[in-house]
């Protein structure tokens, strides 16, 4: 049965993926490369599930990237292998340089994670858990009661900074977990569907901190499936939907392409068409087809 | 000192379950509070069954006609003579009696004057009805007992006629069994009276009936008594550590993931192996703290509760702080057994039915064990969990040996070690970590291995801990099934000895590098030795057999040897010994199997795995040590640890297995070569005995080839210069 929404439309062909770092502009520097990204589950019937297949992406130092895709799209497993909590079945991702398949420690030294469900300690004080995490990321002591302050009074948690966790209301966790994420200053930050589930007020404080955070200087990757409330904030994004990148681009090239204004109806617009020709295949990246992607105009000026 | 992520994890987990009000309850306060309620509850119990049996009336149906009888009974128990001296019908059947005639006797010497049960104490009515009426109301507990008695009973024991009298009572109930024992009482002094009488009748005295005194003395102390009232001690001191430790295992592996907050924690740059050890050290020390609160709970209860019957015994204070050493490895053992357990569970509610079985299996086995005949010996010295209930059984009861000792505790920390590797591999994959389904199956299947070039440090030391029992169990199964020790065949000497070594220590290891996909030539240095190393080892097995020998003569002075309980073997060894063939079946045997086999798996498996992670010195002295564990008796193993060390080094410095293979081949060969050589008659040493010097002209030279075997067997190293120079080619490299 035909997708209603395209059902009398042609099928447009595939926004191709610019994965290759020579056609990015020699000025910006990517952090990032993810090279023919692949993992693979098994059952425990011993049958295969593919989560993420054969995905090249790049992200540029002090990028924003929405990696966008409904749920099961291999978002949280994509981020998982970048943030070196799993290991790749195929595929690499360069940090810096560093292979994260060979060395995921480099990659959790780099990068802080952060979700809307990952819970706190609650039996430890907000101070307490940034003491924890400072200590895990291999602080000097002196230098890490410096940061904790610090972090304690740019994300207001002064007043409860030496208070259980327990019995905290959810803006003030994810505060915490803000904290959390940022001690040590790393230079990437993974956020995994970091508004999933949090109210109105929770999620501006979320939002908020990505632009702050990216104008400190740190490298976001933020995945989502509500795709509408990362417009504004995204330097680029890239469409997933069942393992497979299906596009990648700034959002005006996005609507350029598929002639829809919002995120959301870029994404269906997207789906519609693989689901109605066959995804994009990897030798067609390999092969010259895939398309420049020029990085929006304020991370082009602060890296030139 | 603790590495500082290991240490921030540890200090972590530790406040947060100290923290947590369940974790306190279970490790802290009931641990503590338990032997006081016991104690307390047992006193409660035991002051009201004697209230109840002093002041409880029973009622008891006689024939008609019969009661004045009886109550003429009771009042003569109240006023009569003190017939002790007479015989009676034997032990009492009342079991409260007997505990407290045991007890007597037992403390004769420091309680001279426990008082006797007082028969006059024991209140009874008497009824008088049919016996059918009689057996109807014993059955509706109207009446506790019926006493099927002659009517004409007085008469005939009178006329010194044969007459049977029959307690009816219900077994089911225990006053019925109680007034069964008052009856008996009361006839029991009739009987002694009439006796007294017949004795009197013909003149003769109660003494005349016995031609001689049999007396049983006590030679126990009261501490000893008391130490076999408390055997039940070391299942409630095993249960408490496991309770101890079971929620804190719980709630640090699937509690963090029930809360998400696992992946918080995995995201950070620490190991996998970083995050279990400072897991696995904050339960052990929750589950240690368990032990030494109960164990304190235990010994301050029993002083300061009054049960007659254990402060009259007397408590065994001593083996208290022995008991608790023995239960440390065990806290290991169960923390990290729960953390890999755990593990595979999404919630506490799943992780609970996961730990059950850890918990159960032990009790169920400790159940078995703890009978009154079950001592620590044979398989049981090994078995884990279960030999440390028996040996701190044995040390109530002051059975046990320093040797016992040193196997149960060496062998727990083997199970420990194990247990603790178990927890770091499940930690390490993340199909656990993320909750995949079947993940037990994903966990074990080989599908889903990746291939790597040596075993990883955790695997070592679970195989070395599982390898443990099992090499010791199947030698005492092959032994029992092809050995007779009064006449052992040659043939079967040979199956026992080389199948453990060809399939335990050679197919098994190579078998699970298989499974584990890693590299076997570099899992067991396959590859070819250099020419000096081999020399080395030449040079080595010619003359260790001579340091060996002495430093077994120095071992003697300060620890005499003892039998080794394997006499029976040397008859085949010196059959073979004796001809050509027989020579070569024993080098074969004794020689080149143990250099073979054991080589692959301890300097090969082994020491490989546990350089993944540690430091030279430390693996070498590790895998010596476990070497020396595996080599019984006890006495062997200090030399044994020795020998492991020197083969440790060789195959580290050679990058190859061969040399300590030929190294361990000729230091075998050479305990049964040299003697014939040298024409020295081999005499096995009398247990206890000190070892006579080996000859000065012997020793000198073996010191000097051995010297010079160990400087060829050390790598090169590269020259100072050299490495300078390499420096800067890597620095001008990075630059």
């Amino acid at each position: 049965m035909a997708d209603p929404i395209n059902a009398n439309e042609p099928v447009p062909v595939p926004i191709p993926v610019a994965p290759d770092a020579a056609l990015l502009p020699p000025a910006i520097e990517p952090i990032i490369h993810v090279q023919a990204l692949r993992k693979i589950f098994h059952t425990h019937t011993g049958q295969e599930h593919v989560a993420v297949d054969r995905i090249d992406f790049h992200v540029a130092r002090g990028e924003i990237y929405g990696l966008l895709g409904p749920n099961g799209a291999g978002k949280t497993t994509t981020l998982r292998i970048l943030a070196g909590l799993m290991q790749p079945s195929g595929g690499d991702v360069i940090v810096d340089g560093i292979s994260g398949a060979a060395d995921p420690m480099a990659l959790k030294e780099r990068t802080g994670f952060l979700t809307a469900n990952t819970g706190l300690y609650v039996r430890l004080t907000p101070r307490e858990t940034l003491r924890y995490f400072g200590e895990l990321r291999g602080i000097p002591r002196d230098a890490l009661e410096g940061q904790i302050n610090e972090l304690i009074t740019m994300l207001g948690l002064t007043a409860f900074a030496d208070r259980r966790c327990e019995g905290m209301s959810t803006g003030e966790r994810q505060r915490v977990q803000i904290a959390r994420t940022l001690i040590g200053h790393p230079q990437i930050l993974i956020l995994d569907e970091p508004t999933n589930g949090l109210d109105v007020l929770t999620n501006r404080l979320i939002l908020d901190f990505v632009k702050q955070a990216s104008k400190r200087g740190h490298t976001i990757i933020l995945s989502t499936h509500h795709l509408d409330e990362v417009e504004a904030i995204c330097h680029r994004f890239g469409m997933m939907h069942k393992g497979v990148l299906l596009a990648e681009g700034t959002l005006a090239q996005l609507r350029v392409n598929t002639g829809k204004e919002r995120l959301s109806d870029i994404f269906l617009e997207m789906v519609a068409r693989v689901e109605g020709a066959p995804p994009p295949e990897v030798s067609a990246y390999d092969s010259g087809q895939a398309r420049a992607v020029a990085m929006p105009d304020d991370i082009q000026g602060r890296f030139q | 000192m603790l590495p500082p992520k290991v240490r921030a994890v540890y200090i972590k987990e530790l406040r947060d379950a100290l923290r947590d009000r369940r974790v306190v309850l279970a490790s802290v306060i009931v641990p503590l509070m338990i032997y006081p309620l016991m104690m307390l509850g047992m006193s409660e119990v035991l002051t009201a069954t004697q209230t109840r049996m002093l002041k409880e009336t029973y009622t008891v149906a006689v024939p008609r006609t019969m009661r004045p009888f009886f109550e003429h009974l009771m009042e003569d128990a109240k006023s009569g003579d003190n017939l002790d001296d007479v015989p009676g019908f034997g032990d009492s059947r009342d079991p409260l009696a007997a505990k407290a005639k045991m007890l007597r006797e037992a403390n004769k010497p420091e309680v001279p004057n426990a008082a006797p049960m007082k028969v006059h104490t024991i209140p009874l009515t008497f009824v008088e009805m049919d016996a059918d009426e009689a057996g109807k109301k014993l059955a509706t507990g109207e009446v506790k007992a019926v006493v099927d008695i002659p009517l004409t009973f007085e008469e005939d024991v009178e006329a010194n006629k044969k007459v049977e009298v029959n307690v009816r009572i219900d077994a089911a109930e225990h006053r019925s069994v109680d007034a069964a024992s008052r009856v008996q009482a009361l006839m029991e002094r009739y009987s002694k009276q009439a006796l007294k009488n017949r004795l009197k009748a013909h003149n003769m005295d109660v003494k005349d009936l016995q031609p001689f005194a049999f007396v049983r003395t006590n030679v126990a102390d009261a501490a000893k008594v008391g130490g076999s009232l408390l055997s039940f001690l070391p299942m409630m001191f095993i249960i408490m550590i496991i309770t101890g430790a079971m929620y804190p295992a719980i709630d640090m592996t699937a509690g963090e993931k029930e809360r998400s907050t696992l992946e918080t924690l995995i995201v950070t740059p620490v190991r996998p192996i970083e995050i279990i050890t400072g897991k696995f050290l904050a339960v052990a020390t929750i589950a240690s703290a368990t032990a030494g609160l109960n164990v304190l709970s235990c010994g301050g209860s029993f002083l300061m509760m009054p049960i007659p019957m254990l402060n009259q015994a007397g408590i065994p204070w001593q083996v208290l702080p022995l008991a608790l050493l023995l239960l440390i490895p065990l806290t290991f053992f169960f923390a990290a057994l729960l953390l890999a357990v755990a593990s595979f569970a999404t919630n506490h509610k799943e992780a609970g039915i996961y730990c059950m079985p850890v918990f159960m299996i032990p009790i169920v086995g400790m159940v078995m064990v703890m009978m009154p005949d079950v001592e620590l010996d044979g398989p049981l010295l090994f078995a884990p969990v279960v030999n440390v209930a028996l040996m701190i059984k044995e040390l109530f009861l002051r059975h046990a040996t320093a040797e016992h000792v040193v196997f149960v505790f060496f062998s727990t920390c083997f199970y420990a070690a194990g247990a603790v590797a178990l927890a770091a591999r499940v930690f390490a994959r993340e199909e656990v970590l993320f909750n995949a389904q079947g993940s037990v199956r994903l966990f074990l299947s080989r599908k889903f291995f990746k291939p790597s070039d040596r075993p990883r440090w955790g695997d070592a030391m679970l195989v070395a801990a599982l390898l443990f029992p099992i090499n010791f169990y199947f030698q005492l199964w092959l032994q029992k099934a092809l050995l007779d020790f009064n006449d052992v065949k040659v043939p079967n000497f040979v199956l026992v000895v080389a199948l453990p070594l060809y399939l335990l220590f050679l197919g098994m290891p190579i078998f699970i590098a298989w499974y584990l996909k890693l590299d076997l030539k570099k899992t067991f240095q396959w590859n070819a030795p250099p020419i000096r190393a081999v020399i080395g080892a030449i040079l080595l097995g010619v003359s260790s057999f001579f340091i060996a020998q002495q430093l077994a003569v120095w071992q003697s002075w300060v620890w005499p040897t003892s039998s080794s309980g394997m006499e029976a073997l040397e008859k085949p060894i010196h059959e073979l010994s004796s001809t050509s063939w027989g020579l070569t079946v024993l080098i074969f045997l004794i020689g080149f199997s143990p250099a073979l086999c054991e080589e692959h798996f301890f300097r090969g498996f082994l020491q490989q795995g546990l350089l993944q992670k540690s430091a030279k010195w430390r693996v070498l002295l590790l895998v010596g040590f476990i070497f020396g564990a595996f080599h019984v008796p006890l006495y062997r193993q200090p030399i044994v640890m020795l020998l492991g060390v020197v083969l440790a080094y060789m195959a580290y410095e050679a990058k190859s297995l061969w040399p300590g293979v030929i190294y361990h081949f000729m230091h075998n060969s050479s305990t049964f070569i040299w003697p014939a050589l040298l024409g020295v008659k081999e005499e096995a040493p009398n247990p206890g005995e000190a070892l006579p010097n080996l000859p000065l002209q012997w020793m000198v030279p073996a010191v000097l080839v051995f010297a010079v075997g160990l400087a060829l067997i050390r790598a090169p190293r590269p020259k100072r210069d050299e490495i300078s120079s390499a420096d800067k080619m890597a620095t001008a490299a990075g630059n």
